[in-house]
Protein backbone atom coordinates (compact mmCIF):
# COMPACT_ATOMS: atom_id res chain seq x y z
CA UNK A 1 0.00 0.00 0.00
CA UNK A 2 1.22 3.49 -0.71
CA UNK A 3 2.66 5.11 2.37
CA UNK A 4 0.69 8.34 2.15
CA UNK A 5 -2.67 6.55 2.02
CA UNK A 6 -1.59 4.44 4.98
CA UNK A 7 -0.60 7.58 6.88
CA UNK A 8 -3.97 9.19 6.28
CA UNK A 9 -5.89 6.07 7.25
CA UNK A 10 -3.84 5.88 10.44
CA UNK A 11 -4.69 9.49 11.23
CA UNK A 12 -8.43 8.81 10.75
CA UNK A 13 -8.33 5.66 12.88
CA UNK A 14 -6.44 7.43 15.65
CA UNK A 15 -8.96 10.26 15.69
CA UNK A 16 -11.92 7.85 15.84
CA UNK A 17 -10.26 5.97 18.69
CA UNK A 18 -9.57 9.24 20.50
CA UNK A 19 -13.20 10.30 20.06
CA UNK A 20 -14.43 7.03 21.53
CA UNK A 21 -12.05 7.38 24.47
CA UNK A 22 -13.02 11.03 24.92
CA UNK A 23 -16.70 10.22 25.24
CA UNK A 24 -16.33 7.10 27.40
CA UNK A 25 -13.16 6.31 29.35
CA UNK A 26 -11.63 9.75 29.84
CA UNK A 27 -14.39 10.30 32.35
CA UNK A 28 -12.47 7.95 34.67
CA UNK A 29 -9.47 10.30 34.95
CA UNK A 30 -11.53 13.38 35.71
CA UNK A 31 -9.94 15.68 38.28
CA UNK A 32 -12.02 18.49 39.82
CA UNK A 33 -14.73 18.30 37.15
CA UNK A 34 -12.14 18.61 34.40
CA UNK A 35 -11.35 16.14 31.66
CA UNK A 36 -8.52 16.63 29.15
CA UNK A 37 -9.33 17.17 25.51
CA UNK A 38 -7.71 14.28 23.69
CA UNK A 39 -9.08 15.30 20.29
CA UNK A 40 -7.33 18.68 20.40
CA UNK A 41 -4.07 16.97 21.40
CA UNK A 42 -4.28 14.59 18.45
CA UNK A 43 -5.29 17.17 15.87
CA UNK A 44 -2.47 19.49 16.96
CA UNK A 45 0.03 16.63 17.03
CA UNK A 46 -0.90 15.30 13.58
CA UNK A 47 -0.88 18.79 12.10
CA UNK A 48 2.44 19.62 13.72
CA UNK A 49 4.32 16.37 13.21
CA UNK A 50 2.96 15.16 9.89
CA UNK A 51 2.00 18.40 8.16
CA UNK A 52 -0.94 20.54 7.21
CA UNK A 53 -2.76 18.00 5.02
CA UNK A 54 -2.77 15.41 7.83
CA UNK A 55 -3.88 18.24 10.14
CA UNK A 56 -6.82 18.86 7.81
CA UNK A 57 -7.73 15.17 7.71
CA UNK A 58 -7.56 14.93 11.50
CA UNK A 59 -9.55 18.15 11.92
CA UNK A 60 -12.27 17.12 9.48
CA UNK A 61 -12.64 13.67 11.05
CA UNK A 62 -12.81 15.04 14.58
CA UNK A 63 -15.17 17.82 13.51
CA UNK A 64 -17.58 15.49 11.70
CA UNK A 65 -17.68 13.07 14.65
CA UNK A 66 -18.35 15.85 17.15
CA UNK A 67 -20.95 17.44 14.86
CA UNK A 68 -22.71 14.11 14.42
CA UNK A 69 -22.95 13.41 18.13
CA UNK A 70 -23.17 16.69 19.95
CA UNK A 71 -24.11 19.54 17.63
CA UNK A 72 -27.44 20.69 16.31
CA UNK A 73 -25.79 22.54 13.44
CA UNK A 74 -23.45 21.07 10.87
CA UNK A 75 -19.93 22.45 10.82
CA UNK A 76 -19.68 24.12 14.20
CA UNK A 77 -17.06 21.72 15.53
CA UNK A 78 -15.58 21.05 12.09
CA UNK A 79 -14.68 24.74 11.71
CA UNK A 80 -12.64 24.92 14.92
CA UNK A 81 -10.94 21.55 14.47
CA UNK A 82 -9.93 22.34 10.88
CA UNK A 83 -8.55 25.68 12.07
CA UNK A 84 -6.57 23.96 14.82
CA UNK A 85 -5.12 21.48 12.33
CA UNK A 86 -4.19 24.26 9.93
CA UNK A 87 -2.51 26.43 12.58
CA UNK A 88 -0.53 23.43 13.79
CA UNK A 89 0.54 22.77 10.20
CA UNK A 90 1.67 26.37 9.73
CA UNK A 91 3.78 26.14 12.89
CA UNK A 92 5.26 22.89 11.62
CA UNK A 93 6.60 24.78 8.58
CA UNK A 94 8.29 27.31 10.86
CA UNK A 95 9.59 25.03 13.60
CA UNK A 96 10.07 21.80 11.69
CA UNK A 97 8.12 18.89 13.12
CA UNK A 98 10.36 17.59 15.88
CA UNK A 99 10.44 20.54 18.31
CA UNK A 100 8.48 18.90 21.11
CA UNK A 101 8.30 21.96 23.33
CA UNK A 102 6.68 24.00 20.58
CA UNK A 103 4.10 21.25 20.17
CA UNK A 104 3.27 21.31 23.88
CA UNK A 105 2.97 25.10 23.91
CA UNK A 106 0.83 24.95 20.79
CA UNK A 107 -1.48 22.38 22.37
CA UNK A 108 -1.91 24.58 25.43
CA UNK A 109 -2.62 27.74 23.44
CA UNK A 110 -4.94 26.05 20.95
CA UNK A 111 -6.90 24.33 23.74
CA UNK A 112 -7.47 27.78 25.24
CA UNK A 113 -8.51 28.98 21.78
CA UNK A 114 -10.87 26.00 21.48
CA UNK A 115 -12.41 26.85 24.85
CA UNK A 116 -12.91 30.49 23.87
CA UNK A 117 -14.55 29.43 20.60
CA UNK A 118 -16.89 27.12 22.51
CA UNK A 119 -17.72 30.01 24.84
CA UNK A 120 -18.49 32.32 21.93
CA UNK A 121 -20.61 29.78 20.06
CA UNK A 122 -22.54 28.25 22.93
CA UNK A 123 -22.73 31.08 25.48
CA UNK A 124 -21.87 34.51 24.09
CA UNK A 125 -24.24 34.18 21.14
CA UNK A 126 -27.04 33.61 23.64
CA UNK A 127 -26.08 36.74 25.53
CA UNK A 128 -24.29 35.08 28.46
CA UNK A 129 -21.45 37.39 29.41
CA UNK A 130 -19.62 35.62 32.22
CA UNK A 131 -16.43 35.03 30.25
CA UNK A 132 -14.25 35.40 33.35
CA UNK A 133 -15.96 32.66 35.34
CA UNK A 134 -16.03 30.43 32.31
CA UNK A 135 -12.35 31.02 31.68
CA UNK A 136 -11.28 30.30 35.26
CA UNK A 137 -13.60 27.34 35.73
CA UNK A 138 -13.58 25.57 32.37
CA UNK A 139 -11.00 26.81 29.91
CA UNK A 140 -7.89 27.13 32.08
CA UNK A 141 -8.20 23.85 34.03
CA UNK A 142 -8.92 21.83 30.92
CA UNK A 143 -6.01 23.50 29.09
CA UNK A 144 -3.63 22.59 31.94
CA UNK A 145 -4.93 19.05 32.14
CA UNK A 146 -4.76 18.70 28.37
CA UNK A 147 -1.15 19.85 28.47
CA UNK A 148 -0.38 17.23 31.10
CA UNK A 149 -1.91 14.48 28.98
CA UNK A 150 -0.03 15.82 25.97
CA UNK A 151 3.27 15.09 27.75
CA UNK A 152 2.22 11.44 27.73
CA UNK A 153 0.63 11.18 24.29
CA UNK A 154 2.99 13.46 22.33
CA UNK A 155 6.12 11.23 22.42
CA UNK A 156 4.07 8.22 21.33
CA UNK A 157 2.80 10.06 18.27
CA UNK A 158 6.29 11.34 17.43
CA UNK A 159 7.62 7.78 17.65
CA UNK A 160 4.80 6.65 15.34
CA UNK A 161 5.71 9.31 12.80
CA UNK A 162 9.37 8.27 12.95
CA UNK A 163 8.26 4.74 12.10
CA UNK A 164 6.51 6.09 9.01
CA UNK A 165 9.57 8.05 7.96
CA UNK A 166 11.78 4.97 8.34
CA UNK A 167 9.33 2.86 6.41
CA UNK A 168 9.17 5.41 3.63
CA UNK A 169 12.95 5.63 3.43
CA UNK A 170 13.22 1.87 3.17
CA UNK A 171 10.64 1.86 0.39
CA UNK A 172 12.36 4.71 -1.44
CA UNK A 173 15.64 2.83 -1.28
CA UNK A 174 13.90 -0.22 -2.64
CA UNK A 175 12.54 1.64 -5.64
CA UNK A 176 15.84 3.41 -6.15
CA UNK A 177 17.53 0.01 -6.38
CA UNK A 178 14.96 -1.19 -8.88
CA UNK A 179 15.64 1.82 -11.07
CA UNK A 180 19.38 1.39 -11.13
CA UNK B 1 8.43 24.93 -4.42
CA UNK B 2 8.07 25.38 -0.71
CA UNK B 3 6.10 28.63 -0.99
CA UNK B 4 3.89 27.05 -3.63
CA UNK B 5 2.85 24.30 -1.22
CA UNK B 6 2.10 26.81 1.50
CA UNK B 7 -0.18 28.89 -0.74
CA UNK B 8 -1.88 25.69 -1.76
CA UNK B 9 -2.65 24.83 1.86
CA UNK B 10 -3.82 28.34 2.59
CA UNK B 11 -6.39 28.12 -0.21
CA UNK B 12 -7.40 24.69 0.98
CA UNK B 13 -7.95 26.08 4.46
CA UNK B 14 -9.96 29.06 3.24
CA UNK B 15 -12.06 26.73 1.09
CA UNK B 16 -12.80 24.43 4.04
CA UNK B 17 -13.68 27.35 6.31
CA UNK B 18 -16.07 28.74 3.71
CA UNK B 19 -17.69 25.31 3.36
CA UNK B 20 -18.13 25.13 7.14
CA UNK B 21 -19.61 28.62 7.37
CA UNK B 22 -22.01 27.89 4.51
CA UNK B 23 -23.04 24.66 6.25
CA UNK B 24 -23.67 26.53 9.49
CA UNK B 25 -25.49 29.32 7.69
CA UNK B 26 -27.80 27.27 5.50
CA UNK B 27 -30.58 26.05 7.77
CA UNK B 28 -31.73 23.35 5.34
CA UNK B 29 -28.35 21.68 5.08
CA UNK B 30 -27.50 22.51 8.66
CA UNK B 31 -30.57 20.91 10.17
CA UNK B 32 -30.75 17.90 7.89
CA UNK B 33 -27.02 17.23 7.70
CA UNK B 34 -26.70 16.05 11.29
CA UNK B 35 -29.56 13.62 10.74
CA UNK B 36 -27.64 11.99 7.93
CA UNK B 37 -24.48 11.96 10.04
CA UNK B 38 -26.41 10.54 12.96
CA UNK B 39 -27.59 7.62 10.85
CA UNK B 40 -23.96 6.97 9.93
CA UNK B 41 -22.82 7.33 13.52
CA UNK B 42 -25.55 4.98 14.61
CA UNK B 43 -23.97 2.07 12.75
CA UNK B 44 -20.32 2.93 13.33
CA UNK B 45 -19.43 4.79 16.48
CA UNK B 46 -22.37 4.25 18.79
CA UNK B 47 -22.14 0.42 19.05
CA UNK B 48 -18.49 0.71 20.09
CA UNK B 49 -19.38 3.40 22.62
CA UNK B 50 -22.02 1.10 24.05
CA UNK B 51 -19.53 -1.73 24.36
CA UNK B 52 -16.86 0.44 25.96
CA UNK B 53 -19.08 2.03 28.54
CA UNK B 54 -20.73 -1.31 29.32
CA UNK B 55 -17.31 -2.80 29.92
CA UNK B 56 -16.20 0.05 32.18
CA UNK B 57 -19.42 -0.21 34.18
CA UNK B 58 -18.78 -3.95 34.61
CA UNK B 59 -15.20 -3.36 35.80
CA UNK B 60 -16.34 -0.61 38.15
CA UNK B 61 -18.97 -2.86 39.70
CA UNK B 62 -16.45 -5.70 40.12
CA UNK B 63 -13.95 -3.41 41.86
CA UNK B 64 -16.71 -1.97 43.96
CA UNK B 65 -17.57 -5.44 45.29
CA UNK B 66 -14.39 -5.83 47.31
CA UNK B 67 -13.93 -2.63 49.26
CA UNK B 68 -17.53 -2.22 50.29
CA UNK B 69 -18.09 -5.35 52.36
CA UNK B 70 -17.83 -3.59 55.73
CA UNK B 71 -19.74 -0.63 54.46
CA UNK B 72 -22.44 -3.04 53.37
CA UNK B 73 -22.79 -4.45 56.87
CA UNK B 74 -23.14 -0.99 58.35
CA UNK B 75 -25.48 0.07 55.62
CA UNK B 76 -27.56 -3.05 56.19
CA UNK B 77 -28.18 -2.14 59.83
CA UNK B 78 -29.10 1.42 59.08
CA UNK B 79 -31.30 0.23 56.27
CA UNK B 80 -33.14 -2.18 58.53
CA UNK B 81 -33.99 0.66 60.86
CA UNK B 82 -35.00 2.77 57.91
CA UNK B 83 -37.26 0.00 56.62
CA UNK B 84 -39.15 -0.03 59.88
CA UNK B 85 -39.63 3.70 59.72
CA UNK B 86 -40.63 3.51 56.11
CA UNK B 87 -43.10 0.73 56.74
CA UNK B 88 -44.81 2.92 59.24
CA UNK B 89 -44.72 5.91 56.91
CA UNK B 90 -45.94 3.73 54.07
CA UNK B 91 -49.00 2.67 56.02
CA UNK B 92 -49.86 6.26 56.69
CA UNK B 93 -49.22 7.24 53.09
CA UNK B 94 -51.27 4.42 51.64
CA UNK B 95 -54.16 5.58 53.74
CA UNK B 96 -53.59 9.08 52.43
CA UNK B 97 -53.29 7.78 48.88
CA UNK B 98 -56.62 6.00 49.09
CA UNK B 99 -58.20 9.17 50.29
CA UNK B 100 -56.40 11.14 47.59
CA UNK B 101 -57.48 8.84 44.78
CA UNK B 102 -61.03 9.12 45.98
CA UNK B 103 -60.81 12.90 45.99
CA UNK B 104 -59.05 12.98 42.63
CA UNK B 105 -61.68 10.88 40.91
CA UNK B 106 -64.10 13.26 42.49
CA UNK B 107 -62.39 16.19 40.81
CA UNK B 108 -61.44 14.23 37.69
CA UNK B 109 -57.86 15.29 38.04
CA UNK B 110 -56.34 11.85 37.91
CA UNK B 111 -54.95 12.56 34.48
CA UNK B 112 -52.45 15.02 35.83
CA UNK B 113 -50.84 12.77 38.37
CA UNK B 114 -51.17 9.36 36.73
CA UNK B 115 -48.11 7.14 36.64
CA UNK B 116 -46.17 7.83 33.49
CA UNK B 117 -44.94 4.92 31.40
CA UNK B 118 -41.18 4.89 31.09
CA UNK B 119 -38.38 3.26 29.14
CA UNK B 120 -35.13 2.49 30.95
CA UNK B 121 -31.86 3.54 29.30
CA UNK B 122 -28.15 3.57 30.08
CA UNK B 123 -25.90 6.60 29.73
CA UNK B 124 -23.25 5.70 27.15
CA UNK B 125 -21.45 8.96 26.47
CA UNK B 126 -21.25 12.59 27.34
CA UNK B 127 -20.35 15.91 25.78
CA UNK B 128 -17.02 17.55 26.40
CA UNK B 129 -18.51 19.66 29.16
CA UNK B 130 -17.31 18.59 32.57
CA UNK B 131 -20.66 17.82 34.19
CA UNK B 132 -23.55 15.87 32.79
CA UNK B 133 -24.87 18.95 31.02
CA UNK B 134 -25.69 16.89 27.99
CA UNK B 135 -25.22 13.21 27.48
CA UNK B 136 -26.05 10.29 25.20
CA UNK B 137 -28.31 7.37 26.12
CA UNK B 138 -28.48 3.96 24.44
CA UNK B 139 -32.11 4.03 23.31
CA UNK B 140 -33.27 5.85 20.21
CA UNK B 141 -36.16 6.41 17.84
CA UNK B 142 -36.42 2.66 17.06
CA UNK B 143 -37.00 2.02 20.76
CA UNK B 144 -39.82 4.56 20.85
CA UNK B 145 -37.87 7.61 22.01
CA UNK B 146 -38.84 10.93 20.47
CA UNK B 147 -37.53 14.46 20.74
CA UNK B 148 -38.89 16.43 23.73
CA UNK B 149 -39.56 13.38 25.86
CA UNK B 150 -38.77 13.96 29.54
CA UNK B 151 -35.94 12.09 31.20
CA UNK B 152 -36.02 11.23 34.89
CA UNK B 153 -33.99 9.16 37.28
CA UNK B 154 -34.96 7.77 40.65
CA UNK B 155 -34.48 11.16 42.31
CA UNK B 156 -36.40 13.38 39.93
CA UNK B 157 -36.24 15.29 36.67
CA UNK B 158 -32.95 14.99 34.76
CA UNK B 159 -33.69 16.71 31.46
CA UNK B 160 -35.21 16.42 28.03
CA UNK B 161 -34.39 14.56 24.81
CA UNK B 162 -33.02 17.05 22.28
CA UNK B 163 -32.48 14.76 19.30
CA UNK B 164 -32.55 11.08 18.45
CA UNK B 165 -30.74 8.54 16.28
CA UNK B 166 -32.01 5.05 15.58
CA UNK B 167 -30.50 3.56 18.70
CA UNK B 168 -29.29 6.52 20.71
CA UNK B 169 -30.55 9.91 21.84
CA UNK B 170 -29.07 13.13 23.20
CA UNK B 171 -30.37 14.47 26.51
CA UNK B 172 -29.97 18.02 27.80
CA UNK B 173 -30.09 18.19 31.57
CA UNK B 174 -31.87 20.85 33.61
CA UNK B 175 -28.56 22.21 34.97
CA UNK B 176 -27.46 23.09 31.44
CA UNK B 177 -27.14 26.79 30.75
CA UNK B 178 -29.59 26.43 27.88
CA UNK B 179 -32.35 24.88 29.98
CA UNK B 180 -35.53 26.68 31.05
CA UNK B 181 -38.28 24.77 32.84
CA UNK B 182 -41.64 26.12 33.90
CA UNK B 183 -42.12 24.94 37.48
CA UNK B 184 -44.40 25.28 40.46
CA UNK B 185 -43.81 25.22 44.21
CA UNK B 186 -45.94 22.30 45.29
CA UNK B 187 -46.82 23.66 48.74
CA UNK B 188 -48.19 27.02 47.61
CA UNK B 189 -48.77 26.68 43.86
CA UNK B 190 -46.57 29.61 42.91
CA UNK B 191 -45.28 29.39 39.35
CA UNK B 192 -41.67 30.12 38.46
CA UNK B 193 -39.10 29.48 35.74
CA UNK B 194 -36.17 27.23 36.63
CA UNK B 195 -33.03 28.08 34.70
CA UNK B 196 -29.70 26.30 34.50
CA UNK B 197 -26.74 28.59 35.02
CA UNK B 198 -23.12 27.82 34.37
CA UNK B 199 -22.03 29.91 37.35
CA UNK B 200 -23.97 27.63 39.69
CA UNK B 201 -23.06 24.26 38.20
CA UNK B 202 -20.10 23.78 40.48
CA UNK B 203 -22.15 24.48 43.60
CA UNK B 204 -24.64 21.90 42.35
CA UNK B 205 -27.52 24.37 42.25
CA UNK B 206 -29.91 25.78 39.71
CA UNK B 207 -31.60 29.15 39.81
CA UNK B 208 -35.23 30.15 39.50
CA UNK B 209 -36.97 33.48 39.01
CA UNK B 210 -40.16 35.18 37.78
CA UNK B 211 -42.06 33.99 40.84
CA UNK B 212 -44.81 36.34 41.98
CA UNK B 213 -43.91 38.38 45.06
CA UNK B 214 -47.15 37.63 46.89
CA UNK B 215 -48.05 36.81 50.48
CA UNK B 216 -47.47 33.07 50.14
CA UNK B 217 -44.84 32.00 52.60
CA UNK B 218 -42.34 29.80 50.81
CA UNK B 219 -39.90 28.04 53.09
CA UNK B 220 -36.45 26.68 52.41
CA UNK B 221 -36.81 22.98 51.58
CA UNK B 222 -40.14 23.30 49.78
CA UNK B 223 -40.55 21.01 46.80
CA UNK B 224 -40.39 22.43 43.29
CA UNK B 225 -42.05 20.32 40.58
CA UNK B 226 -42.77 20.81 36.87
CA UNK B 227 -45.94 22.78 36.27
CA UNK B 228 -49.10 22.09 34.31
CA UNK B 229 -48.58 25.03 31.99
CA UNK B 230 -45.19 23.83 30.78
CA UNK B 231 -45.21 23.18 27.05
CA UNK B 232 -42.66 20.38 27.06
CA UNK B 233 -42.51 18.89 30.54
CA UNK B 234 -45.24 16.66 31.92
CA UNK B 235 -46.52 17.98 35.27
CA UNK B 236 -45.55 16.77 38.71
CA UNK B 237 -41.91 15.76 38.20
CA UNK B 238 -39.70 16.69 41.14
CA UNK B 239 -36.97 19.15 40.17
CA UNK B 240 -35.53 19.91 43.59
CA UNK B 241 -35.94 21.79 46.82
CA UNK B 242 -35.75 25.52 47.49
CA UNK B 243 -32.34 26.41 48.89
CA UNK B 244 -32.54 30.19 48.94
CA UNK B 245 -35.23 32.72 48.10
CA UNK B 246 -35.21 36.50 47.97
CA UNK B 247 -37.24 39.36 46.52
CA UNK B 248 -35.94 40.69 43.21
CA UNK B 249 -34.78 44.29 42.96
CA UNK B 250 -37.93 45.24 41.04
CA UNK B 251 -40.06 44.18 44.04
CA UNK B 252 -42.53 42.40 41.75
CA UNK B 253 -40.99 38.97 41.59
CA UNK B 254 -38.93 36.65 43.72
CA UNK B 255 -35.90 34.64 42.72
CA UNK B 256 -33.43 32.27 44.32
CA UNK B 257 -31.78 28.90 44.08
CA UNK B 258 -32.87 25.27 44.02
CA UNK B 259 -30.91 22.22 45.11
CA UNK B 260 -31.69 19.63 42.44
CA UNK B 261 -33.06 16.27 43.52
CA UNK B 262 -30.68 14.44 41.17
CA UNK B 263 -26.93 14.13 41.68
CA UNK B 264 -25.74 15.37 38.31
CA UNK B 265 -22.11 14.44 38.82
CA UNK B 266 -22.96 10.73 38.69
CA UNK B 267 -25.69 9.41 36.39
CA UNK B 268 -25.67 5.88 34.99
CA UNK B 269 -29.24 4.83 34.33
CA UNK B 270 -32.20 7.02 33.42
CA UNK B 271 -35.88 6.56 32.66
CA UNK B 272 -37.48 8.22 29.65
CA UNK B 273 -41.15 9.11 29.99
CA UNK B 274 -42.90 8.04 26.82
CA UNK B 275 -45.83 10.39 27.31
CA UNK B 276 -45.17 13.66 25.57
CA UNK B 277 -46.72 16.95 26.48
CA UNK B 278 -48.17 18.43 23.32
CA UNK B 279 -49.58 21.91 23.64
CA UNK B 280 -48.60 25.20 22.12
CA UNK B 281 -45.75 27.18 23.55
CA UNK B 282 -47.34 29.15 26.34
CA UNK B 283 -44.86 29.27 29.16
CA UNK B 284 -41.63 30.00 27.36
CA UNK B 285 -39.66 26.99 28.53
CA UNK B 286 -37.38 24.90 26.41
Amino acid sequence: MKVWIFRKLTVILFIIAAFLLQTTYLDCIRIAHTIPNLLVILVVAFGFIMGTSEGFIAGITAGILMDAMFSEKMGVYALIFITIGYIAGVFAKIYYGNAKLVMYALTFVLEIGYGLYMYVVFYLLRGRLYIFTYFIRNILPSAIYTLALCFLVGPILIALNNKFIQYKRRNDNYFAKLDS
Amino acid sequence: MNSKIRINNKYKYIFLVIVCIILIGLPQVSDKGPKFLRVMANYTVVPIQKGLSGFSNYIGSQIGKFDTYKELQKENETLKKEVENLNYANQKLSQNAQELSRLKSLYQMSEYYSNYETIGANVIGKGDEDWFNSFVIDKGSDDGIKTDMNVITKGGLVGIVTNTGHHYANVRSVIDDDSNVSAVVSSTGDLCIVKGNINLVEEGRISFDEMDNNDNNIKIGDEVVTSQISSKFVPGLLIGHIAEIKVSSNNLTRNGFITPAVDFSDIHEVLVITKKKEIGDTSGDN
